[in-house]
């Protein structure tokens, strides 16, 4: 029978995950969510749990929280940010807004996919010079494949070159007591070959590619991990916006658009 | 460890002081100048789009430039209605219903909907890709193009697959719909195809359809999966709204015997130190 699967499953659910047992017990990977997590864990230790399956230890968890701090602030020039703001002024709700806003940034050029796209980098680099090629050969064969151009995920920031971030962060991943790991050195390592003959820094995406890798997280992991990882600068830019008058954000006279279009005709 | 990314420089982009389009032009108000006086389409005259042209017609207009023509307008009034809604069991009509009848704000259900419709499954996610394939594919014969398939069974046509199990057969009574306008030469192609390999038991699907009309139709690609989603919004929205006003109780809630909490190994052992595994 073909749809033999599909019976199995009508009419029940099933859950790897956890569940609500009325009246007995919440279970969330294999814990007792009121009694073995509530107040003993810290909120990003869960959200690393739901997203992945495993408990990361306090110090991790707290680098993520503080990286999360990093990936969102509140300027509505921002992509994602400007359609939070968008809503604001709208007078669309927040949470409305703030999830049109994570919606946005799931985004090949940036938000979450690109760091996805990093995970696979930094962890495909490291295969290929474990096999002996050099970090020099490995970044020209990539530049190869971008026609010639240093384009290589994670070494090159929109708008500005350079990442304020990775500093704040080396201190935090520092005062946590974290090494540098084999995936994270890698990243140095590329970045110093891309600086010397490209003038290209690595951005936050290649810093945390590499740690990330170090700490046995996949790339698909990261991307669930980080899957609203713009809500709170969304959410920010809603609601400076929605705190003023409606329609203010960003509004354009008509004759503030250029036409290219066709010449006025008959139908 | 020091880094260069402490040295931050701007690229200096230059980015548009404007807006620009070629869809819409607005005529303002001599009054307010953000008020529109009147407003163009392609050059056409809004008001008198709602005059003399059908709703697929302006859609037609908006996404391609120009009203279609009878061969263009008949292919594109038939896939708005073949996908205009995909059921009560459909996963995205399943959100919806569940938006609807958890009294989500009503201006959430229809982005709820479309969200999930979005996905691979029944959905609109592959149909960019399938209309690539289309267009590069429809070029060989099918016959060679099913062979590779006897050939190698781990190839995957893109627009053709199955679902539940087999071929989907009310994608391909949709197809055949289609069979009066056969002067479209991919729609042949795709006809064609799907009869060679409904003999495996593989067929086209919603979103392979889909592809084919828009490719015929010539449509970017990087316009199909959201025009799917926009072609799907009426019925994924009236099966929300259809629940907007019942009691939650009119909703499924599987009971405790029917919810099955499987063991995972990540999580099964007691919550001790030693679990923290990453």
């Amino acid at each position: 029978m073909s749809f033999e699967l599909w019976d199995d499953y009508r009419g029940k659910i099933r859950s790897k995950k956890g569940g609500w047992t009325i009246g007995k017990i919440i279970k969330s990977h294999g814990y007792d969510l009121m009694n073995d997590l509530v107040g003993q864990y810290s909120y990003m230790q869960i959200i690393a749990l739901n997203a992945t399956g495993r408990m990361p230890r306090r110090e991790l968890a707290d680098w993520l929280e503080a990286i999360h701090i990093c990936l969102s602030w509140p300027d509505p020039r921002v992509w994602c940010n400007r359609i939070g703001a968008l809503g604001g002024s709208s007078g669309t709700s927040a949470v409305a807004s703030t999830c049109a806003g994570v919606l946005a940034a799931d985004s090949r050029s940036y938000g979450i996919q690109p760091l996805q796209a990093g995970m696979e980098f930094i962890q495909r680099a490291r295969t290929d010079i474990q096999q002996g090629l050099s970090v020099t050969d490995f970044i020209d064969a990539e530049i190869k494949k971008h026609g010639g151009k240093p384009h290589i995920m994670g070494y090159s920031r929109p708008i500005v070159k350079g990442d304020e971030r990775i500093p704040a962060m080396e201190k935090v991943t520092k005062r946590l007591g974290f090494e540098v790991g084999p995936h994270l050195q890698l990243a140095y390592d590329i970045e110093k070959v891309l600086s010397d003959r490209f003038d290209e820094a690595m951005n936050i995406n290649s810093y945390m590619s590499g740690f990330l890798s170090d700490q046995d997280y996949s790339p698909i992991e990261v991307y669930r991990l980080f899957s609203v990882l713009v809500f709170s600068g969304v959410t920010a830019c809603h609601v400076d916006a929605a705190d003023r008058e409606q329609g203010t954000f960003a509004p354009l006279r008509a004759s503030d658009i250029i036409y290219s279009g066709k010449e006025a005709r008959e139908l | 460890m020091t880094t260069p990314s402490a040295n931050i420089r701007s690229r200096e982009q230059q980015f548009a002081p404007r807006l620009e389009t070629k869809i819409t032009e607005e005529i303002p108000s001599p009054t307010n100048p953000y008020h529109v006086k009147n407003m163009r389409i392609h050059g056409y005259d809004h008001s008198a789009l709602m005059e003399k042209c059908e709703f697929s017609d302006v859609i037609f207009l908006l996404f391609r430039g120009e009203l279609p023509n009878d061969f263009e307008r008949d292919l594109f009034r038939k896939l708005c209605i073949a996908l205009i809604n995909p059921g009560p069991r459909h996963p995205a009509t399943q959100a919806s219903i569940t938006a609807g009848v958890g009294k989500t704000d009503t201006v959430n259900v229809l982005p709820i909907a479309l969200t999930i419709y979005g996905g691979e499954f029944d959905g609109a996610a592959n149909v960019e890709s399938t209309m690539r394939y289309f267009r590069r594919a429809s070029r060989r014969p099918t016959n060679e193009v099913a062979t590779a398939l006897e050939s190698n069974s781990d190839i995957e046509i893109p627009g053709f697959g199955q679902l539940y199990g087999d071929a989907d057969p009310y994608a391909e009574a949709l197809l055949n719909a289609f069979s009066s306008n056969s002067s479209s030469p991919l729609l042949s192609w795709i006809i064609a195809l799907n009869t060679k390999l409904k003999q495996k038991n593989i067929g086209i699907s919603k979103a392979g359809l889909c592809a084919a009309i828009l490719a015929e139709l010539g449509f970017q690609p990087r316009q199909g999966n959201a025009l799917m989603q926009l072609m799907a919004a009426p019925g994924l929205l009236a099966h929300g709204m259809e629940y907007a006003n019942k009691p939650l109780t009119s909703m499924l809630f599987e009971p405790d015997e029917c919810y099955e909490i499987e063991q995972e190994l990540a999580g099964s052992a007691a919550p001790e130190k030693t679990r923290e595994v990453v």
